[in-house]
């Protein structure tokens, strides 16, 4: 039952970021944020992301989860 | 600093009784082992470390062990553990490649480092997470890109580290082991409470406190801890099931009232501590017994475990001193427990806890002092980035009063930024110091930073301004203004005292232990000798560093490789040029890889191999787009131009050089290879006249400095113009003074190179001057008047593949016939054209206009 999260981040996220992220889904929203989306096993997975963010420079407005089930 | 050195790269000792088998984790480990990336990421307490260290007991193949902290950070020092944990299984890392150590240079190294080895290598970094460096992060990304299939890492981390980990998992690169994997089962949890921790429990005993804390190791072992020496177990385990309280606070609580007082005391203040050695807890507990308690608490409950066999440091866990410092904040005295580790660690030596304490007490006079004091330490090891880190924690008014500390201060940002920061800091030292050596080490600083803006007149004057100020023996200061004052003569062509000055440079290097700049003026100087003509002098400088392959070794086998060109020996230059390349971009080291690249593209075009220069000048352009020294990115565009040049594509060539952004009014010689350039374009272009009154404008410029490659070069270029005008005894006048200095050096290619207008020069003065006509011999070229016999098409085809630098496999393969085939095909091609070798063919093929 692995949990869905949605993170908001207030930059628009170029290529060379967007590498980083490469275990989630960019999407990216028509005010300039972009939304990065996926199921994590864990928290510690989840630290990991916020970890990337911050050493990227990046902005965090928003995480949230989703869902915890499976589809 | 030196004990806990060697003990970050122990395998944590595992006490017998620590262990509860595990099989079913071990197996797994071994398996994932294989994959490019083992990943344990799991909370805080989840016994990762005791996982990892069980595992590494059970294997054979060579294994490295880094346990990380906050100070790796530097990816100095990063790389530095990196190095000297592989250097136990792997002996050719030599100490010499460690002093040579660069942070941005490191990760290609340990690439190539570790591409040979017949059994596996195994890194494992543990407590991964200290890292929050994105510089060491994409150190590490890039390892995980290009190291040999043999090598593989494991990482052991509380959260996931911050690396692109989706490519590895889609690959099936990516082993992972997470908190759900190495919980303790209830099986497990029964072995550990009872045979481990010796308690008398139920079978519902364990399940209930297995379920409470979901089988979080750490957990357990306070829970246990608790439990030994109480009659009541019921009670306890019914109070601890039903609490809401975080579950480590109310476990700690009760461990800690079951201690005696003198051992709760050694506790909450040894919690301060990171690592713990008996002399450091005495003097932070004011007692004298800490080696015993040590060793008690070890065996007894093992908060405590010992880093190596001496039991002289002991660690921690994490955990439990983050709990235990958070009840320390009950007592009054935290500050003076600080104070007691700081002083203690400044007597020994440990600048850089020390001055964590101090900072943590806010004591930023006696920081100060520190930071002072461990300055140079930090330097020699260039660990910049922790030096930095220090500066930036003391408060901005603390950091301008301490003039001293602006000095190194400003030094540290000069080599690793931010670079605005530099005059200011400079400026506020100044007004404060009247001390020589202090002034001269702010000129030194300076003179960098004018040399940098490229005012070299005023960068002068405050090099020798702050080598007078500068005692004999300020070696690593002295070195700096050396460097900057030579940069400076260089800019304004004075090559002869640049040769003088980098002498200097060289002896006080080898004083000050700095390795890389000695290297630097060595082959600096053999460069600057090859411009003054003296290609003998500087063969045998660069000859006397070709043992060995460090990195920056490239730069002598690539301009080894550029001298053996000039004279024509294309066979051996090409040997060392692609030495040069090839090691400067295994170190990534910018200065070596320009100049190889420029060199290979220059052999390819004097081989005519005009397909294979495109594509090298292409690639070097490529190269020089990532963010560096502009002297890449000039040089990149000057020689594509080039070799546009030489494929007649003349409007490409003119379009480089109306970017151009210097004037071409003065000669200049930083930008001598851009100016030789431009005019080439020009004659192309067909601004004869122009390009003569240029070049009659530069020489008497030069004449006097001894820039004998420029003269010679400009002499030639200016006959090939007069002759295009039909001013041929002028020409030939301009060639012979060209000759005259030629001869004397041994240049052969700067003639070759203009290829048939200048062997049809060549050809007129060929019987009043021997060196001309040994020029012409030189390939064996005939000054051509057509073929005797037409070549077939397929012999064409041919020559067309030998000008692109292909091997009679190559050829056979293309053109799907055999080898033999091939060979029978060149050999009547050497019979039409006359010429006995594949440069000569080419060469003569260029001439005759057979090839496009």
């Amino acid at each position: 039952m692995m949990p869905s999260y949605e993170l908001h981040i207030e930059e628009h996220l170029d290529k060379a970021r967007a590498e980083w992220f490469d275990e989630m889904t960019i999407i990216h929203l028509p005010d300039g944020t972009t939304r990065l989306s996926g199921v994590l096993p864990d928290q510690s997975a989840l630290h990991g992301i916020l970890a990337k963010i911050r050493n990227l420079n990046l902005t965090l407005i928003n995480v949230s989860q989703v869902s915890a089930d499976d589809d | 600093m030196q004990f806990l050195l060697k003990t970050k790269l122990n395998i944590p000792a595992l006490t017998a009784s620590q262990s509860v088998k595990r099989p079913r984790l071990l197996h797994t480990l071994t398996e994932s082992a294989s994959r490019r990336l083992t990943l344990i990421s799991a909370p805080p307490g989840s016994g990762k470390t005791t996982l990892l260290a069980e595992w590494a007991s059970t294997i054979d193949n060579p294994f490295t062990w880094l346990t990380l902290d906050e100070d790796d950070n530097d990816p100095m020092r990063f790389w530095r553990y990196i190095l000297l944990a592989l250097q136990k299984i792997q002996p050719h890392i030599t100490d010499e490649l460690l002093e040579l150590l660069d942070a941005n240079q490191a990760p290609a190294q340990v690439v190539s480092l570790t591409a040979e080895s017949d059994t596996p290598i195994i890194i494992v970094l543990d407590d991964y997470h200290a890292i929050e460096n994105q510089q060491v992060h994409e150190g590490i990304n890039f390892l995980l890109n290009h190291m040999a299939a043999h090598v593989h890492l494991i990482i052991s981390s509380r959260a996931d580290p911050p690396l692109p980990l989706g490519r590895l998992r889609v690959r099936g690169q990516l082993a992972e082991l997470r908190a759900t994997d190495i919980r303790f089962m209830p099986d497990e949890a029964a072995v550990f409470l009872r045979d481990i921790m010796g308690l008398t429990l139920t079978q519902s005993h364990v399940e209930a406190l297995d379920r409470k804390t979901e089988g979080w190791i750490a957990g357990l072992h306070l829970a246990g801890l608790s439990l030994q020496g109480k009659d009541d177990i019921n009670t306890f385990i019914d109070a601890f099931a039903g609490t809401n309280r975080y579950l480590m606070d109310y476990l700690i609580e009760e461990v800690l009232d079951h201690q005696p007082e003198h051992i709760r005391d050694f506790l909450l203040r040894t919690s301060i501590l990171s690592a713990f050695c008996a002399p450091l807890c005495d003097a932070v507990c004011d007692i004298s017994n800490s080696q015993y308690i040590l060793e008690t608490l070890e065996h007894t409950n093992q908060f405590f475990t010992p880093v190596d066999d001496n039991r002289e440091w002991y660690t921690c866990h994490q955990l439990f001193a983050d709990l235990l410092r958070h009840r320390l904040r009950q007592y009054a005295d935290v500050a003076s427990l600080h104070r007691q580790a700081a002083l203690w660690y400044e007597g020994a030596g440990m600048y850089s806890h020390a001055i964590y304490h101090m900072l943590e007490i806010e004591d930023y006079t006696h920081t100060v002092a520190l930071i002072e004091q461990a300055a140079d330490e930090v330097w020699s090891s260039g660990e910049l980035v922790t030096f930095r880190n220090w500066i930036e924690q003391l408060p901005q008014m603390m950091l301008y009063a301490s003039p001293r500390l602006c000095v190194y201060a400003a030094r540290t940002m000069l080599s690793i930024g931010p670079i605005e920061r530099v005059k200011p800091l400079l400026d506020a030292a100044e007004k404060q110091l009247d001390d020589e050596l202090w002034l001269g080490r702010v000129d030194a600083i300076r003179t960098t930073q004018l040399r940098a803006d490229e005012r070299y007149d005023d960068g002068y004057h405050m090099a020798k301004r702050a080598l007078s100020r500068l005692p004999d023996d300020d070696y690593h200061w002295r070195s700096l203004a050396l460097m900057s004052l030579s940069g400076c003569h260089y800019a304004r062509g004075e090559l002869t005292e640049t040769i003088q000055v980098m002498e200097q440079a060289y002896h006080v290097a080898q004083l000050s232990n700095g390795r890389f700049i000695a290297y630097f003026t060595v082959f600096g100087r053999g460069e600057v000798l090859m411009y003054m003509g003296k290609l003998a002098e500087s063969a045998a400088m660069y000859a006397e560093h070709l043992k060995g392959s460090l990195p920056v070794q490239g730069w002598a086998f690539a301009g080894l490789g550029a001298i053996y060109r000039e004279y024509g020996d294309m066979d051996s230059a090409l040997e060392h040029i692609e030495m040069g390349l090839a090691l400067g971009l295994q170190g990534q080291i910018d200065d070596v890889i320009r100049r190889g690249y420029v060199y290979l593209t220059q052999w390819q075009l004097s081989t005519g191999a005009l397909d294979a220069a495109l594509q090298t000048a292409q690639e070097f352009n490529n190269f020089a787009k990532m963010p560096g020294i502009p002297l890449t990115w000039r040089w990149a565009g000057a020689i594509l131009a080039r070799v546009w040049l030489a494929h007649g594509e003349i409007a490409q060539a003119v379009a480089w050089t109306e970017a151009l952004q210097f004037s071409s009014a003065k000669y200049s010689f930083i930008y001598q290879f851009e100016l030789g350039t431009l005019l080439r374009i020009k004659i192309a272009a067909g601004y004869f006249r122009e390009v003569v009154v240029t070049i009659d404008d530069y020489l008497p410029q030069i004449e006097p400095l001894s820039h004998t490659l420029t003269t010679i070069e400009l002499l030639i270029l200016k006959a090939l113009a007069l002759a295009e005008m039909d001013e041929n005894a002028a020409a030939l006048a301009a060639l012979r003074q060209a000759l005259v200095l030629a001869e004397f050096c041994g240049f052969v290619r700067l003639f070759l190179d203009e290829g048939l207008p200048m062997l049809t020069l060549l050809d007129k003065v060929k019987n009043t001057h021997p060196y001309a006509a040994k020029l012409i011999g030189h390939d064996n070229v005939s000054v051509p008047d057509g073929l005797a016999e037409a070549l077939t098409d397929r012999e064409t085809e041919v020559l067309q593949l030998i000008a692109a630098g292909a091997s009679n496999a190559d050829i056979a393969d293309q053109l799907v016939i055999s080898v033999a085939t091939v060979k029978k095909h060149i050999s009547n091609l050497f019979l039409k054209l006359d010429v006995s070798n594949r440069t000569q063919a080419v060469a003569r093929a260029r001439e005759l206009r057979l090839l496009r």
